[in-house]
């Protein structure tokens, strides 16, 4: 499977820039008429996107909360308000579990099923334990709460 | 080199530090803004030479940018036993030291990914450009 959502990009925001060489951006987002900031650090998306539609694989970490079958419904939830606690890139995914796969290297991953499209969590701490024992499996409504919302590929 | 850069080569010195590794942070960078600094052992793709450095930086790189952008509750403070910004520099030096290594490629600016494990699973990335300056460090894995 390719998990992927389908999203404008509305801006790009330099984050980290040493030498004139950009390490790290803010991808902001807007897919159907929620907007999302994007944490982004392998120049998938650059400025020039601006404007373009982009299909992007993006990747909920690091996960700090989870629930098990306790979401409603297929939804990407990130609060607009700035809150110094947490990242500019702090996201909650609800949905359903389409599948637990890999991407051609040795981490695994859920793959949740948000409504507008597939976004990946990463198979590391505890999920690691309720992954093996089953609790979570494919099928499972699960929330997870991300520190950020990354792009780790485009498929366009 | 100044006075004020003679009395910071001094405290730098220590097991991992040697006069080599910070006359190339002096040529490179700026060594009175210098926090912490390493020459590794072995070749590292992707740097110059196998020195890498901690400065406090700014905004857009550096120590103070990690601390802005990533030293927040859900990210490096929601990681077990990081509770104060030495820790987040102790576990930065750790993956560069102990880390993996991937070299980024040179259409991306150069440098070198350090990812490094912890015992408890968790993952961090720390990014340095290719005269080995650590310009970003962040929780998770390196996903190229």
């Amino acid at each position: 499977m390719n998990p992927s959502i389908l999203a404008e990009v509305v801006n790009v925001e330099i984050e980290a820039e040493y030498q004139g060489t950009v390490f790290e951006r803010t991808v902001r987002i807007r897919v159907g008429t929620e907007e999302f900031n994007c944490y982004e650090d392998a120049s998938h998306v650059t400025e020039a996107d601006t404007g373009e539609k982009v299909d992007l694989v993006l990747l909920a970490q690091p996960v700090v909360d989870y629930e098990v079958n306790n979401s409603e419904g297929n939804v990407i939830v990130q609060q607009t308000a700035t809150e110094s606690e947490t990242s500019k890139w702090h996201t909650e995914i609800c949905g359903v579990v389409q599948a637990i796969d890999s991407r051609g290297d040795e981490d695994r991953y859920l793959c949740v099923d948000v409504g507008a499209g597939t976004v990946l969590v990463p198979i590391e701490g505890q999920l690691m334990g309720l992954v093996s024992d089953g609790e979570i499996e494919v099928g499972s409504n699960i929330t997870i709460v991300a520190g950020r919302l990354d792009v780790i590929d485009r498929n366009n | 080199m100044d006075g004020a850069d003679l009395r910071r080569f001094s405290e730098l010195v220590d097991d991992d530090t040697n006069g080599d590794t910070l006359v190339h942070v002096a040529k490179q960078g700026n060594l009175k803004d210098t926090r912490r600094a390493v020459s590794l052992e072995q070749d590292v793709p992707g740097l110059e030479d196998d020195v890498v450095w901690l400065e406090n930086g700014n905004d857009a790189a550096g120590f103070e940018h990690i601390l802005k952008r990533h030293g927040t509750a859900d990210q490096f403070y929601d990681m077990p036993g990081v509770d104060a910004p030495s820790d987040i520099e102790n576990l930065i030096m750790k993956a560069v030291k102990n880390g993996d290594r991937s070299q980024i490629p040179v259409s991306d600016g150069g440098g070198t990914a350090f990812t490094y494990t912890r015992s408890s699973g968790d993952r961090i990335t720390v990014i340095a450009g290719d005269n080995g300056f650590i310009v970003t460090a962040r929780p998770g894995g390196y996903n190229r």
